[in-house]
């Protein structure tokens, strides 16, 4: 299998705390990869030390066939990435932004003027495009962050919570735009709460449960194997052994 | 390398003219930009003319030092003084006004830029604060001076120490940037350091204070054996002695005699108790 990321035995510590114990993904190209797990099971963590943000305490990384610890340069032009927080600079503008990272990227100006442009307008951020980040909302930000990620046209895209804070139509636009990354041939990696949109979204799977990989493989086949076909919270929650129906203690709520 | 550089000046340059620009939010931010606005005013009408007096005294200073001039050689303490000042703002300012740019930081270790560049950046763009910019004339005006006095060799020196200044202050304020940095990841950290920072720079400013009276609580600070002794016997000079400059700085003796007794009131004073 051609893999556009692999891992192997991947460990950041902090300290005495393991935020990853030892994990080993793998992500086919082409395909759109969803990283899920419950709160503080290491996902942040783990697409911190994907991306360069973190150096992990062991284990190795092979990301587009390229080792990020020894070429972080190369690794880094052809990767894309929406960090959790979004890392965008408050006093830019959209328009701003997409040149600065064009212009890091060694873009000709006028493909940068031709790519933000057609970025923006696909993003709905043209009429806002000269307004400072600091007035955006959280979706326009978000949104003007995966025009960054794109812009250099990345071969592999790393989101973190791409949905989290997006408005209905602003969260279709982003759909739209991965599937048709993913069918151009990128491969995207990104982690999400939203477990439908995972399910309907992404064509493969990891879950991850207190820092370990529990399950990872093809969206259907996982499914079939764990839950005989249920649907990805049916088996999300039996993977990360969550209790359902916690609220029926709390009959003091019927007011 | 040249894209790169030119791509980061231009980022710096955008983002100081953006710092300027209004924005669509509350009076109360709008009250805060101004206010940043008129101080940022006020620290460059006072530090360029005092860089250029600076440059002046320093290009004089120089001359007099190569010519032997006597009154050139206060030049180099009062040239540390300047210096030691500076350093500690420049150590002290961006700790201070840090705060929300860690986003920043995260989206330039993002772009394929080599981590040593983004140091040698980050460290070339302290050369724009302004305490820096404000010493830079007269670091180079004094090998000028020494130079227009005829030490060719004294101007050498003076100009390659002037720039080892230079590059201590920008690592000094590059490094006080990290630190802020680091500091204010996590806010409840950032706070108890800013309120630490803040007591630390009230206590300092207490430290003329405590060396003119002897020590904290009316202690005396020498304790040597007999000092009371040897403080009247230097009062009693003070007050002979020919300079009336010091004389003026030492209270009478019958002065001190008339202030005793309100140190220490009467019964009859805390009546209301």
């Amino acid at each position: 299998m051609d893999l556009a990321l692999h891992t192997q035995r991947l460990r950041p510590e902090f300290g005495s705390f393991v935020a990853v114990d030892g994990i080993d993904l793998e992500v086919p190209r082409g395909s759109l990869y969803g990283f899920v797990g419950p709160n503080g099971a290491g996902k942040s963590t783990t697409i911190k030390c994907l991306t360069g943000l973190l150096a992990p305490t062991s284990g190795s990384i092979e990301l587009l066939g390229l080792d990020p610890l020894k070429e972080p340069v190369a690794v880094k032009r052809q990767v894309g990435v929406v960090p959790e927080d979004l890392a965008l600079f408050e006093q830019l503008t959209a328009s701003e932004t997409l040149a600065f990272v064009g212009q890091v990227h060694g873009l000709p100006p006028a493909t940068i003027t031709k790519r933000s442009a057609e970025l923006l307008a696909l993003m709905d951020l043209t009429s806002a495009s000269g307004q400072l980040v600091a007035d955006y909302s959280h979706g326009m930000r978000k949104k003007t962050s995966l025009a960054a990620a794109l812009l250099p046209a990345p071969k592999l895209l790393f989101l973190d919570e791409p949905f989290e804070g997006v408005d209905a139509i602003a969260s279709r636009q982003i759909k739209d735009l991965l599937l048709e990354y993913v069918k151009r041939g990128g491969t995207v990696f990104l982690t999400s709460h939203i477990l439908e949109v995972v399910e309907r979204l992404c064509d493969h799977i990891g879950v991850i449960h207190k820092g370990r990989l529990v399950a990872q493989g093809p969206t259907g086949a996982l499914r079939s194997a764990v839950t005989g076909g249920e649907t990805l919270e049916a088996m999300f929650l039996r993977l990360v052994g969550a209790t359902e129906g916690a609220a029926a203690h709390l009959d003091w709520l019927s007011g | 390398m040249i894209g790169l550089l030119r791509a980061f000046a231009i980022l710096r340059y955008r983002l100081m003219l953006n710092g300027l620009r209004a924005r669509r939010r509350d009076n109360f931010e709008q009250v805060s930009r101004i206010t940043r606005l008129f101080v940022g005013a006020l620290v460059a009408l006072s530090l360029i003319p005092g860089s250029v007096l600076l440059a002046v005294l320093a290009f004089v200073g120089g001359r007099g030092l190569a010519v032997g001039n006597e009154k050139a050689l206060a030049l180099p303490t009062g040239a540390r003084g300047v210096l030691a000042i500076v350093a500690i703002v420049v150590a002290i300012s961006p700790i201070l006004k840090f705060g929300g740019s860690a986003a920043s930081t995260t989206r330039l270790a993002l772009l394929p830029v080599p981590r040593g560049l983004l140091f040698a950046a980050e460290l070339a763009a302290q050369f724009a604060d302004p305490w820096i910019l404000a010493v830079i004339p007269a670091l180079l005006a004094l090998p000028a001076g020494l130079l227009a006095g005829g030490d060719l060799g004294g101007a050498f020196w003076a100009l390659a120490a002037g720039c080892g200044v230079l590059l201590v202050l920008a690592a000094l304020a590059s490094a006080a940037s990290l630190l802020g940095a680091l500091l204010f990841r996590d806010r409840r950290l950032g706070e108890l350091a800013s309120v630490g920072l803040l007591l630390g720079i009230t206590l300092v400013a207490y430290l003329p204070m405590v060396r003119s009276h002897g020590g904290f609580f009316g202690r005396p600070a020498a304790s040597s054996a007999g000092p009371s002794r040897e403080r009247s016997r230097s009062t009693r000079r003070t007050i002979r002695g020919s300079s009336p400059l010091r004389g003026s700085f030492t209270p009478a003796p019958s002065k001190r005699r008339r202030r005793r007794p309100a140190a220490r009131p009467s019964p009859r004073s805390r009546a209301w108790l």
